[in-house]
């Protein structure tokens, strides 16, 4: 329950908690759409209930305290603060439900209790979560793994400031597949790789259905971000008799004793270069 | 919560509050240099080249109490990574958006290519080349190689608006148009000849979304239309043969990724603040995809007879439709409860035909009738958890998913699978600053019939291959994710562990078992009001086993697989004093990649490595309320050491590559620039009137 449930509202809404509650940590706010008079849905809007459409009521709490009493508290958000996450958020969605959030509830973030303020901070003009360049570092504080993952040497650049992880999760939840902002994954990733949709004459099948069954979309230390160099890649699923199932070990690289055609550069792809679908009349072996 | 009576706000007058005044801006100009060319460190940075850089950018706004304000921010205008963006509006009654970002990817700087016509649809060999069976016969190599850079850019512009209609109704438009040009390594062969060439990348991806939606108290409606449409100016590609083939096998040619279209409407409601706590939503979607570019002949080839094509195009036409429910609901107040079904349908119905001259890599027909795949797919996935709270501060919960994928018009060996998942959850959260999540559960896909049959008529499969996508899988997983906010040091702990074990109990050939440990630990920590450090470390370790047969009965070899990538970062921000301020940042990440292959042709590959080392240090310092020196330094140092790359273009007898080096680079660059705020007060001027 709030800390200050049932408590009566401040005297004069912010004047009230400006005359004690100072500094760039306050004043940023009002930099911010939260604090937009011209917006009636703003709690700063005309007849909105200003610091305590978030805080709570406040009269409690601006009230004098006798020596040795500890001042009535508002409710805080974060991560570090006394104040229950569910009455933390349902102070945010009681307006962002209506809009951002609907698929919150049915998110993990929610699941795990994560609080709006663990992301989000209201009261900085930029809050950093928005913004491409600094929004991973945010995550990152949580999804700590996907840190290091991104400083492998194939990577999307999350690292250099053009993507975000927004750009491909929904992170106020969506019914999709890893929180994703399109339906599937591969649509997803059409999102930036529409040439890859097709439909194609000669269909690769496993692309059309996954991308994520061959690809590390977070980083890999394999060009082309796969999961699995080729040609064992590729010999996870193909054992045809002859070049396909033929056992490919350090002597099949260029000097070694046998050097074969399926080791470097793109090892199968240097004749199956249409990996993803071929659109040739002359393609069905994903060679044209 | 208890909600008191409501205040009358007349006499709230927010009197003291800051709102700002008028318009504010900062502008940054100054110069950077880079100390050695590396197209990878200039990967997406716009920083390839050594020499001077401008550096340059510029953020600023108006906020009118009325609500109406612009903002613009202009981000490395002097680097080939720059971007751009105004916003603007009347908050609450609409809001739109211009922008721009150029995307550098520089994807390599030390190749070398004998073609001409590079960045073209049609690749040609110098005059006087000899043309030789082998890359060794190729006595003009030497003296036609001529250094090339391979990448592309991606210039990405965007326009949107959103618009509210009174309390309910709202309009959202958005376009997004990403254009590409440059060029792609890619291969192609002739035979059993291959070589690695640049092909040209030109094309351009429009997207639209737009949506109306109403908005009532606790319920939502909205419909969506999202449209991509993708147009390609190379969709056939022509290249010259440097090896000797029989005649007429002199040029090839290959399709590239055709245009294709694809569009999309979606109607969705939900309600929320139902009795018993509950949210509904409810949403459904059809969609077309259409590709139906021209095809190119079976060959170039002019001494190869052909009979004539089954359809001039695919005239491809895939339809998906979708549906989706989530239900959430705390009947009691301790109980939580979470479901959804979702559907999702890709149906081809893509013209199919008998190819019946198709022609191997331009120099001799195959012999066989083809019929193209027209494939799709069906997938219906419900999931749901309950949660319960057995104590204010821990809670328990299960959960689990059930998928049933059905393949329709595909030539692979499962038509239909099932999944089925199910897991254990507890969260204790003994106060606010300290919470842990545990999780762990088991995942079993099990293929109805694995039909390795299918795959022996249609492919030449070996029957005891089961392929890891299809194949039965067990898969027992767990997680460990543990937060720490202490409040009065301040100190945040974040720490998450994940271990996923796969076993393909039923593959005696294909990927038979994967392991995946993961583990990240990041630390924040506001030492003081003036200073702030962070730390974090992670270690990733991925081992697979595959196996196969190269005599077609039992498997006689098997491939190991290791992968391991740890990381270690660390950084400090200090205002050293009123005016100077210091931010270091340092980054460390080792990847080794190890392959071994036991049983025939054992023996283990080269160890892949690499090795990351970046260090960022930006120094401020104000030397007056509104401006500012800043000097930044970055060095950053990539080695790696790769088999799959190989410096010398003549790879192999039959492999003619591009020779371009593992990527290895130490690179510093250094700016110096001039930082000035302009327009409104500053806080620094805000505190010297307020001190007077």
């Amino acid at each position: 329950e709030a800390p200050n449930a049932g408590a009566p509202y401040s005297a004069k809404g912010a004047d009230t908690c400006l005359s004690c509650h100072e500094g760039p940590e306050v004043n940023d706010v009002f930099h911010t759409a939260h604090a937009q008079p011209g917006d009636a849905r703003s709690p700063f809007g005309k007849g909105q209930l200003q610091c305590e459409a978030c805080h709570g009521p406040g009269g409690n709490h601006a009230k004098r305290v006798k020596k040795g009493e500890t001042r009535p508290s508002m409710i805080r958000f974060g991560r570090d603060v006394e104040t229950p996450v569910a009455v933390q958020n349902s102070m945010c969605l009681g307006c962002h439900e209506r809009a951002q959030a609907a698929g919150w509830h049915i998110g993990p973030h929610d699941a795990n209790k994560v609080s709006c303020a663990a992301c989000h901070d209201s009261h900085q003009a930029k809050d950093a979560v928005l913004a491409r360049a600094t929004q991973p570092d945010v995550c990152f504080t949580c999804h700590v793994a996907e840190r290091g993952q991104f400083t492998k040497p194939f990577s999307h650049p999350v690292r250099q400031g053009k993507l975000g992880c927004s750009d491909c999760h929904d992170p106020h939840g969506t019914t999709a597949e890893k929180q994703l902002v399109r339906a599937t994954i591969n649509e997803t990733c059409y999102e930036c790789h529409a040439e890859k949709r097709g439909p194609l004459l000669w269909e690769h099948e496993p692309v059309a259905e996954n991308c994520d069954d061959c690809h590390a979309p977070h980083g890999s230390t394999n060009p082309g971000m796969v999961k699995l160099r080729g040609p064992l890649l590729c010999q996870s699923c193909h054992s045809q008799q002859g070049h396909p199932s033929f056992a490919y070990g350090p002597q099949s690289l260029p000097g070694g004793s046998s050097p074969a055609m399926a080791v470097p550069l793109g090892n199968c792809m240097n004749c199956h270069s249409q990996v993803h679908g071929s659109n040739h009349p002359s393609g069905s072996t994903l060679t044209r | 919560q208890e909600t008191p009576a409501a205040p009358d706000t007349s006499a709230w007058a927010c009197s003291k509050c800051p709102f700002p005044r008028g318009y504010a801006a900062e502008a940054q100009l100054g110069g950077g240099y880079v100390d050695d060319a590396s197209a990878k460190f200039g990967d997406y940075t716009g920083l390839d080249e050594d020499g001077g850089y401008v550096v340059a950018g510029a953020e600023g706004g108006v906020a009118r109490e009325s609500g109406y304000r612009l903002d613009y921010s202009l981000q490395d205008l002097g680097l080939d990574s720059r971007s751009a963006a105004i916003e603007g509006g009347k908050q609450g009654a609409y809001e739109f958006g211009l922008s721009y970002d150029r995307v550098p990817h520089t994807i390599s700087d030390t190749g070398q290519t004998i073609f001409s016509g590079i960045g073209s649809t049609d690749l040609t060999l110098p005059a006087g080349w000899v043309r030789a069976g082998s890359t060794g016969g190729m006595t003009a190599l030497g003296t036609s190689l001529r250094n090339v850079d391979e990448g592309y850019d991606r210039d990405r512009y965007g326009v949107f608006g959103r618009f509210f209609l009174g309390d309910a109704w709202s309009v959202a438009l958005d376009y997004k148009r990403d254009e590409r040009s440059g060029t792609r390594h890619r291969y192609a062969a002739f035979g059993s000849a291959a070589m690695e060439l640049l092909r040209p990348v030109d094309d351009a991806t429009d997207r639209f979304n737009a949506s109306v939606r109403y908005q009532g108290a606790h319920w939502f409606a909205q419909l969506g239309y999202y449209g991509s449409i993708y147009d390609s100016q190379a969709e056939a590609f022509r290249f010259e043969n440097p090896f000797t083939g029989p005649a007429g096998a002199e040029s090839g040619l290959t399709a590239l990724e055709p245009d294709n279209s694809y569009n999309e409407f979606t109607l969705s409601t939900g309600w929320y603040g139902l009795p018993g706590n509950m949210s509904i939503t409810l949403s459904g979607a059809m969609g077309q995809g259409t590709q139906d570019s021209g095809f190119v002949g079976y060959t170039i080839n002019p001494n190869i007879a052909t009979d004539a094509l089954p359809f001039a195009n695919l005239d491809g036409d895939v339809s998906v439709t979708r549906a989706d429910l989530t239900v959430s609901a705390r009947p009691l107040d301790r109980l939580r409860l979470r479901g959804a079904v979702a559907y999702d349908e890709r149906e081809n119905e893509s013209r199919q035909g008998a190819f019946t001259s198709i022609v191997h890599t331009d120099l001799f027909p195959i012999g066989e009738d083809r019929i193209n795949p027209v494939y799709g797919f069906e997938r219906t996935r419900a999931y749901g958890m309950a949660d319960f709270d057995v104590y204010d501060d821990l809670s328990v919960g299960v959960g689990g998913e059930w998928r049933q994928t059905d393949r329709t018009g595909t030539r692979q060996e499962v038509t239909s699978e099932e999944l089925l998942d199910g897991y254990g959850r507890a969260q204790y959260r003994p106060t606010g600053w300290l919470g842990f999540v545990v999780k762990g559960g088991v995942e079993e896909r099990d293929p109805d019939n694995y039909d390795a049959a299918l795959g022996l008529a249609e492919f030449g499969q070996n029957p005891l291959m089961r392929k890891y996508n299809q194949a039965y899988r067990y898969r027992s997983y767990g997680e460990l994710l543990a937060d720490v906010a202490v409040g009065t040091l301040p100190v945040t702990l974040g720490m998450s562990v994940y271990y996923g074990d796969d076993s393909y109990l039923q593959s005696d050939l294909g990927l038979v078992s994967g392991l995946d440990r993961r583990f990240g630990i990041d630390l924040n920590w506001t030492v003081s009001e003036n200073i702030a450090a962070y730390a974090s470390a992670t270690h990733e370790k991925i081992d697979s086993k595959t196996k196969n047969s190269s005599v077609f009965g039992f498997p006689d070899w098997r491939g190991d697989y290791q992968d391991g990538y740890e990381t270690y970062g660390a950084g400090v921000t200090a205002q050293l004093t009123d005016r100077l301020r210091l931010n270091l940042d340092y980054t460390f990440g080792d990847g080794k990649t190890r392959q071994q292959i036991v049983g025939v042709a054992a023996g283990s590959f080269p160890a892949v490595e690499s090795r990351l080392s970046s260090f960022k240090a930006d120094m401020t310092y104000g030397f007056s309320p509104r401006a500012d020196v800043v000097l930044t330094w970055w060095f950053e140092s990539l080695e790696t050491s790769d088999w799959q790359f190989q410096s010398e273009p003549a790879v192999l007898p039959t492999l003619l590559g591009l020779g371009v080096d593992p990527y290895d680079y130490d690179v510093n660059y250094v700016t110096l620039s001039l930082r000035y705020r302009f327009g409104a007060a500053v806080p620094a001027e805000e505190a010297e009137e307020a001190s007077e």
